[in-house]
Order: structure tokens, then sequence, then C-alpha cells
């Protein structure tokens, strides 16, 4: 089963962009905790590495199967994600007045982490099954729609928006490059326009009270407007060469919400400047075309799914995190990969990238 | 198979691919919009955030006496305070900091919901409930850690603030000269008021560095910084000294039972008042607990009738002017002079004729009259301001009055002329009748009355000083002399005061007793009794005022007031380094030891080569110790134990010893340095600590 050119094969470029964005997000996080671990405790760098060490630990077990395996472990992975999430409604572990955590003796575990793979695994198994013919219509959305559809909305209710409308954007981005119907796509854009209106008497208060913010953030400067606010005067206050490592005084002096988690990147930005966020920009480009060139060099339908959900799992965390973090886009609560602190995320993220690499080093590889 | 090599979807990734990359370029370009185009103005705001401007609290100037002991000094202290439009749950946190701030739950929550922007929960914690208040912030960080809420917390709105709180470690010593504050640290009343703006400090604002929280984030230390100290105040009071008065004046006046009391120590050759006591007195640390009556200085701030006390001033400016000579003989009336009439003055004991001495000796209403109209009008108006009466002194304490003086030169009727010279009709504050007082004693010169010293910086710089200042000669140095020679012979057998100088040395002085004016009339049965006295009378070197007021029983400025004056005279010289040439005592230093006082003083008087001797302005040093005497008698060569000794046991004690003692504290001796038995060199100084004994 192991061949010695899987070695040769090895996707030794895609590690090493890996080590690197995990390197930069452990030193970040050491200068985001820096000043503020309670005496005692461990910081919250040190965590993340035990995390990542874990996580690559994972990484390289996945990497002795062969992909074509995750096809029949995608059913089971799916279900019992949906199970986890329906678990944590009834049992999970309440922090900041959500549900989102079940606790598995000492460990926490963040179903909605787990269910970010699955979706990726059971749709891509989906459409590689499906006979490639034409383009979907509406009637052939259904199915997809449906799995993506049942774990998203558990975790919307848990509350997570971000975490629910990741899955949903994980799960068109897969659809998508199956190919729709532009009729059908023009019809479900018109349906969703229509259709937010409606949605806006479901959200939580919070949640509404986190778009109007995003309208409009000087309203309530010291209250939800904070977050917004604060981190973009920490970006912006890094200028072009930064603060300098652990220097940043937004970040240093609790100025930041949620530094060491949503906002890490705004710690980084204000202490590297533009000079290093451009750098780890940079980093993301490269690793999210990267994703899409194993899709492109993948010869077989389900490898190509895979990664093509992997790219877009990354590409949607990355880039609705900065975005928040800068302003861009509302306040979701969507983890930057490598530079928030969170075991379940992280390792979510290194199985991903396990299945991008799993699909490149075999892409000569036929059969298991 | 085919599929796989789809170029369609080949492409359609390639497509994905530069899609994706122009969302990267636009965060990109998100990142260089606010980090570099609009940076400036982020990073300014960032400053913002950081650099609120917050004020200095600026920290009060000490008060201290002329040797450096703390009369008044600031103490750190903090206070709840709230900035209610941020609290979310007003209820819920007025029930929880009611029992730590020891507040009302209603009274606290109407504070926490009201519409001010910042409030006061409680001024000046306790200690106690300063550590009750950082134990529920305790509480509130681990509750905000366990929810992992980071950032503010509504709880932050609500903190401690420091602040300095005034504090009068001598209680009611000088508490009237002290004055108060009110509990933002801004005087209301005396020294305190007066030189406000020197104490306070310089309020400003600085930027200081502050988290998110809103919790400053320098240390404590540079939360009062040392520029915005205030000046301190040096006096010129003398502690020991002014506890010495406040003690005599209040055992005077319940011995006599009297309604209240005034004493006041000054330097005649400086002008320098070295004690200042009233009775009622107060303590500043509560200055609401007590009346007006006790609040003010009325030292300075009441105008009283001297009564015969004055006569000295009258005659004193007779001499001067050449119009009587202290053998120059007046007929006193046998009691009752008629003026006109209907008018007439009377004297305590019918005399017949009088010298210009025997006038101020047996204190003649009638031959003090006949100076005065000896005088006339207009030079005794001018004789009379020429000492300062009818004008405030200028003394740099609020509320001095001026006293009143009448134009006599206008007065018409005789008898309302006539009464000056024996003090009714007019009145004055016992600052100026000190101060006139002394300047009998400094060979006819009227200093400036000198309360403070010098204001120095909390570095110690000096910023202003107040030296001596000579206001005008109102006397020749004869009529000087002359009048105390007269003033000697009261105190002497057959003086209104005889026996009232403290004992082995002279004293000139001068009884009165004066009707109190009760509406617009004299009262019958309310008196001063007044007791103005210099020592010692050849060259004095205290210039001593006791008014005794309302006392019962007997009323005479010579039995009252005098006893008084006495006791403060004889401890008060004792205190300063100053002793009577009595054999078994040591003698000052420089003179030789005489034998005897020379004859011709019926008092055993200082000689006059000690007197010279006398170290006039420097207090300080104690003379014997300079040249210690191994004759009998001798000063103690090792350290008495004083411990358990009264103040006054203690300072008899060691100025046989020869030694100079710094006395803190009120009641029995509890600590000494250096211990007993320790061995003494000459012209040391030791330090005792007394505590009163509960």
């Amino acid at each position: 089963m192991f061949d010695r050119r899987l070695v040769q094969n090895f996707d030794y470029p895609l590690l090493m962009l890996v080590l690197l964005l995990a390197g930069i997000g452990i030193l970040n996080l050491y200068s985001a905790g820096f000043n503020r671990t309670p005496e005692g405790a461990t910081p919250v760098y040190l965590k993340q590495l035990y995390w990542l060490a874990a996580g690559l630990g994972l990484l390289f077990l996945t990497l002795l199967y062969h992909y074509r395996h995750y096809e029949k472990i995608a059913t089971p992975l799916y279900v019992l994600s949906v199970v986890l999430l329906v678990l944590v409604m009834v049992a999970g572990k309440t922090v900041s007045g959500s549900r989102r955590w079940l606790a598995l003796g000492p460990l926490t575990l963040q179903p909605s982490e787990l269910t970010k793979v699955a979706i990726i695994l059971v749709l891509s198994r989906y459409f590689s099954r499906r006979p490639q013919t034409a383009p979907l219509g509406l009637r052939d959305l259904l199915a997809p729609g449906a799995l993506a559809l049942l774990p998203a909305v558990l975790i919307i209710k848990q509350p997570d928006l971000g975490s629910g409308l990741l899955v949903l954007a994980v799960a068109g981005g897969i659809t998508l490059f199956a190919g729709v119907r532009w009729q059908t796509l023009t019809l479900l854009g018109a349906a969703a326009a229509a259709g937010a209106p409606l949605a806006w008497p479901f959200l939580k208060d919070y949640q509404k009270q986190r778009l109007l913010t995003f309208l409009d953030p000087e309203k309530d400067p010291l209250g939800s407007g904070y977050h917004i606010i604060q981190s973009k005067i920490a970006v912006g206050s890094g200028q072009l060469w930064g603060k300098g490592f652990l220097c940043g005084t937004q970040s240093q002096l609790y100025f930041l919400p949620e530094q060491h988690t949503d906002f890490a990147f705004s710690v980084f930005a204000e202490e590297w400047g533009f000079a290093g966020s451009a750098v780890v920009l940079l980093l993301y480009v490269g690793l999210v075309l990267y994703g899409l060139m194993v899709a492109r060099s993948c010869r077989d339908r389900f490898g190509q799914y895979l990664a093509v959900g992997v790219t877009a799992l990354l590409f949607w965390q990355i880039f609705i995190n900065l975005g928040m973090v800068t302003g861009l886009v509302p306040v979701v609560g969507i983890p930057l990969p490598f530079f928030s602190y969170g075991g379940s995320s992280l390792i979510s993220t290194l199985l991903a990238l396990g299945v991008l690499m799993n699909v490149r080093m075999r892409r000569y590889l036929y059969g298991g | 198979m085919s599929y796989f090599l789809n170029k369609w979807v080949r492409l359609r990734l390639v497509l994905v691919g530069v899609f994706l990359a122009g969302l990267g370029l636009l965060v990109t370009g998100r990142f260089l919009h606010l980090q570099v185009l609009q940076g400036g103005a982020l990073r300014e705001e960032a400053e913002a955030y950081l650099r609120k401007m917050t004020p200095v609290l600026p920290e009060r100037g000490l008060i201290l006496d002329r040797h450096g002991a703390e009369l008044a000094v600031s103490t750190r202290v903090y206070s709840a305070v709230a900035h209610p439009r941020q609290l979310k749950n007003p209820q819920r946190l007025a029930r929880e900091l009611a029992p730590v701030l020891g507040l009302d739950v209603k009274e606290l929550q109407e504070l926490l919901t009201s519409e001010q922007p910042f409030v006061w929960l409680k001024r000046h914690l306790t200690p106690e409930r300063e550590a009750a208040f950082r134990a529920w912030q305790e509480r509130v960080q681990e509750r905000a850690q366990k929810k992992g809420a980071a950032g503010r917390q509504e709880e932050d709105a609500i903190y401690l603030l420091p602040e300095s709180k005034r504090f009068y470690p001598q209680q009611t010593l000088a508490g009237p000269i002290l004055g108060f504050c009110n509990i933002d640290g801004v005087g209301l009343e005396g020294l305190e008021y007066q030189f406000d703006r020197e104490l306070y400090g310089k309020p400003k604002k600085v930027q200081r560095l502050m988290d998110a929280r809103g919790r400053i984030v320098v240390t404590e230390e540079k939360a009062f910084d040392p520029e915005v100290r205030g000046h301190n105040l040096v006096l010129t009071i003398d502690r020991t000294i002014q506890y010495i008065v406040e003690k005599e004046l209040a055992k005077g006046v319940a011995k006599w039972n009297a309604a209240g009391g005034y004493a006041m120590v000054m330097r005649p050759q400086t002008g320098e008042i070295l004690a200042m006591a009233q009775l009622p007195t107060m303590d500043p640390n509560q200055p609401g607990r007590y009346p007006e009556v006790a609040r003010k200085n009325r030292n300075l701030t009441e105008a009283l009738e001297p009564g015969s006390a004055f006569k000295i001033f009258v005659v004193a400016s007779a001499l001067d002017a050449g119009l009587v000579k202290p053998s120059d003989r007046y007929h006193c009336e046998n009691g009752i002079w008629y003026l006109t009439a209907k008018e007439r003055i009377r004297d305590v004991h019918p005399y017949g004729g009088l010298t210009v001495q025997q006038i101020i000796q047996k204190s003649s209403n009638i031959g003090s009259a006949k100076i005065a109209n000896r005088l006339g009008p207009a030079r005794l108006d001018d004789y009379l301001r020429a000492f300062g009466f009818g004008s405030r002194t200028g003394i740099p304490f609020p509320g001095e009055t001026p006293g009143l003086v009448k134009n006599h030169s206008r007065i018409r009727s005789p008898l309302d002329r006539a009464t000056t010279a024996f003090g009714q009709g007019i009145s004055v504050s016992v600052l100026q009748l000190t101060t006139a007082l002394a300047a009998l004693g400094n060979d006819g010169v009227l200093m400036r009355p000198l309360l403070v010293k010098e204001i120095v910086t909390a570095q110690g710089e000096k910023v202003r000083e107040f030296p001596p200042y000579p206001v005008r000669r109102v006397l020749s140095s004869q009529a000087a002399r002359q009048i105390l020679a007269m003033m000697q012979t009261v105190t002497e057998p057959g003086g209104t005061a005889a026996g009232m100088a403290p004992p082995g040395f002279t004293a000139a002085g001068k009884t009165g007793t004066a009707q109190k004016v009760v509406g617009r009339a004299f009262s019958h049965s309310k008196f001063n009794s007044v007791f103005v006295g210099l020592v010692p009378a050849e060259q004095p070197v205290l210039a001593i005022t006791v008014i005794i007021d309302e006392s019962k029983g007997a009323i005479y400025g010579g039995v009252v007031a005098a006893p008084i004056f006495r006791e403060i005279a004889t401890q008060v010289l004792r205190v300063l380094g100053y002793h009577p040439p009595t054999p078994n005592l040591p003698v000052l230093a420089g003179a030789k030891k005489t034998p005897e006082p020379p004859a011709g003083r019926q008092n055993g008087g200082v000689t006059p080569a000690s007197v010279l001797a006398i170290p006039e302005l420097l207090p300080e040093v104690v003379v014997p110790a300079a040249a210690p005497s191994p004759k009998p008698g001798e000063p103690l060569r090792v350290m008495p134990d004083v411990r358990g000794l009264t103040i006054r046991q203690v300072l008899d004690l060691l100025h046989q010893a020869g030694v100079r003692c710094q006395l803190e504290g009120s009641g029995l001796a509890v600590e000494q340095d250096p211990a007993p038995g320790a061995e003494l060199t000459p012209g040391a100084v030791c330090s005792v600590k007394f505590r009163s004994p509960l």
C-alpha cells in the first residue's frame, strides 16, 4: 500500500506553506496572549502548538490511505457530524450564549468544525458519482441542497450563523464547480435576494445587531460596533511597517476583542503593518491557488471535487475573516485558518489540507 | 476519462483561480487602504483611545511648623465612582455593590441609573471598604473569564478613583489657624483657604495610557505626578509652644469656667507668631462638628475691647511725644473725675497723686485719661494708627478684622474721647494687640506679624519667603525702654499683677478687664480678662497676650489672665532655651556665672550680662550645652529615662541636662531617643514621643 513514489510525490511545497503559515500564526498568538495569560495557565500559543502537532500527526495518518477511501467514509462521517450537531443542541456546553461545544472528557469538540470536512466529502462523493451529462438544473440541486442545509441549519440554530453560512458557501462552491445552469443560478440568486428580508425575523437579536452595526459601526461604538471599530483602528494604526512584534498597543492594551480568536489577524496587522499583512495575504492567495492547481492536476472526479471543496473551505474562511477584520464584511465569527486560536478549527483545517495533499501526492496513481 | 481532460473544466478552474485571486487582491487592497492610506488617521485615533486626557489629581501640599513638624498632610484614599450610562444592569449591580460600599440598595440604584455621565458612589473609602471593592472587582474578573468574555465589561464602568484626603495629625492643635478643606481638597477656611492656590498644586491634564477596559495602565505612583504636588507651607508656629499655649489656656478657661479664651505668643524682634490659641477650638479633621465660632481663627477675626491693657500704648505715645516723663505726677481725683457735670471717669481704687509709672502700675483710668488729654486727640489718633490699630496688619489670613478706632479729633464728648485711654470704646484684634505690644519690646519698632515663614516646593525649593519686615518705628528707643520699665512694675509688688513674672525672669506686663459689649451696651456681668506681657522686661524675647472670655468668680486680668501668662512664659522660655541665672543651674553661654543678681531689682531678674547673651533669634540653640559647667548642678551626662513622664517633666529634666529636644504627640512619654543611659554629648538632640493614655 505504501509506495516509494508517495514519498517522491509528496507535496513538500504545500507542507512548507502550511508550516510557514502555522508558524506565523503561532508567533502571532504568542503576541496576542502576551501580558494576559493568567498565572499558572498554559499560554494560548503553546496550546495551539500542541494542537498543531496533534493535527499534523493526524494529517500524516490520513495520508497513509488513498483518498479514494474517503468515498467510503464520507456518508458515515456526514451522519456522525449531524448526530453530533443534534447532540450539541441537547447536551452542548454553552459559552457566551451559544451551544457549540461538546465536552469529551477533558477535551471539547466543536462538531461544526467536523461538519466542514464532512460536507466536502459527502458532496464530492455525491457529485463524482452522478453521471456528468449537463449542467445542473433546479431539480438536480434538491439532493445536494438538502445535504448542505441540514447541518447548516443545525449550526445556525446553535446559534453560529458564521459557521452555518460557511458550510453553505463551501457546498455552493462545490456545486458551482459541478456546473449549474445559468437560468437556475439566476433564479436562485433572485430568490435569495427576495427571501433575505423574509429571513430577518428568524435572526437572533445579536445577529440583527451585527448586520446593522456592519452598516453603521459608529452607531454604538462601545457596544456592538466596538469590534469593527477597534479592529479597523488596530489594523490601520499598523501603517506600512507596523509597530513591531509585541508592540501593538491596541492589542497589548486589551482594546481588541477576541484577539486570539476571530481578530487574531488584527494583532498581526497592527504589529507587522501592511508589509507583514501583504506577505501573509500572498501566502494565503498562494495556498488557495495551489488548491485549484491540485484540482486541475487531479485526474479523477472525486479527487477534483475534494480539492475544490477544500479550496473553497480555505478560501471562504480566509476571505470572510479578513473581510471582517478590515470591516469589509459583517462580524460573523469565522476563524482565520492558522491564525485564530482553536483546536477544532486547526485540526479541521489540517485534515482538509491533508485531503488536498492526499490528492496531490496521488495524482499519478490510480486505484488504491 | 474524457471528463478529466475536459478542457472546459480545467479552464473553469483557471477562471475560478483568477476570480479568487481577484478577491484576494480586493482584500489586499483593503489592507492597503486601511494601513497605508488611512493609516495615519487611524493611528491618531488609536492614540486618542490610548492617551485619553485625564486630569492628574494634585496632591495638596503640607503645612509644617517652623521646625518641619507636620500639621496638615495629604493621604491617599480611593473613591468609588461610576459611569451610569455604560451600565446595562444597574439593578443587579446595585444589589451586588450595596453591601460592598455600605450603601442602601435603593440609594445606590438611584445613583447607578442616573442620567449623569459620571457619579460618585462613595467618597474616601475606608481601607476595609476599599479592600472589599477590590475583592468585588476580582470576582467580576473571574466571572468574565469563565464566560470567556474579553474587552470592556460593564462592571469596568465602576471603579476606584485615587484621591488625596487632608489629614491633620495633630488634631485640634492649631486647628483654627490651619482651617480646613472640603472633600475635594479645596481650602475653605484659615490658611488652607488663604494659601489654597499654593497648596492645591497645579491641576493639569496629562495623557495617560488607558487600556480598553478604561483602566489606567501606568503604575499607581505616577497617578500623582510630583510636578503637580502643591507647595508646602512652613509656619512660624512652633508646635511645642503652640501645645503649651493651648494647654495652659485650656487650663485657665477650665479653672475660671470661662466661655473661651485667646492667647498669642510672638517674637518681638521678628513679628513671628510662635503660637496662637483660642477656645473654643476645633479639629480640622471634622470641621462639621464644630460651630462657626470654633472654626474661625478669632485671634484675627474678632475685635475685642482691650480694656486697661490699652493704657500702655497711650502712655508710651505720650512718653515718645515728650509730653510726660515717668516721674511726672498726675492727680487722680480720688477715684472719680467729673469731665462734665454728667460725664465722669472712675478708678477701681481711689488714688491721689500718682506718677506716670504708678498710673501704669496701679492702672488708673483717670490718670491715663489725663495723659490722653495731654496728648490731644490728633496726636492720639496718629499714634494709635502708627501702632497699627484700626487697620489690618496684612497678615495673610482670611477675615482679618481691622478693629475699630475712633477718630478722636472729631469726637466732641470729652468722655468718649477719654475712654480710649483705658481701652473702652475701641476694639482691636488679639493680633493687633500683640503686634503693638511686641513693638514696645522691639525698641519701639513695629514689625509686620508673621504666621507663614516660607512656601517651599514639595522638593524643598523655596518659592516665597516672608522675612521679618519692620513696618515703622512707632516709639523712640528711650520711650520704649521707659514704658517697659513701667510695665515691669506691674508684675512687681504693688502692681496689678504682682508676682506674675515667670520664676527667675522679669516681665513687663499690663492687666486689663474689659466689659464686653453686649448688643450696643457694656455688659456689667461679662468681662474679658486681659493680660499682655513681655519677657524678660529688659530685653524681651517674647510678647504674650492672654485673654479669658467671661470668666466666672474673678474677672480681673491680674487674677485671671496673668497666671496663665506666667505659666506660658515659664514653659516657653524653657523650651526656647532661656534660663534664669539661678545658682543651681548653669548660666547662659558666654556669661560668667554670677553668684547673685545685682541689687536694685526687687525681683531676681536676669543679669545684664546674661540678658545680652540671650540668643534672641536662635531659640534652637541650647545655650548651656555649649559650655557645660562642671560645677554643682552640672548637666546630666547620661540620658535619663523619661518614659512615663509628662511633657513638662520631660522638658524640665532635659533642659537640666542641657539637651535640646523634639517632642511629638501629647500625653505621656512612650518612646525616647537616645535610649536611657546613653551618654550625652553637649548639644545633643533627643526626640521623645508622647501618647495620651487612654
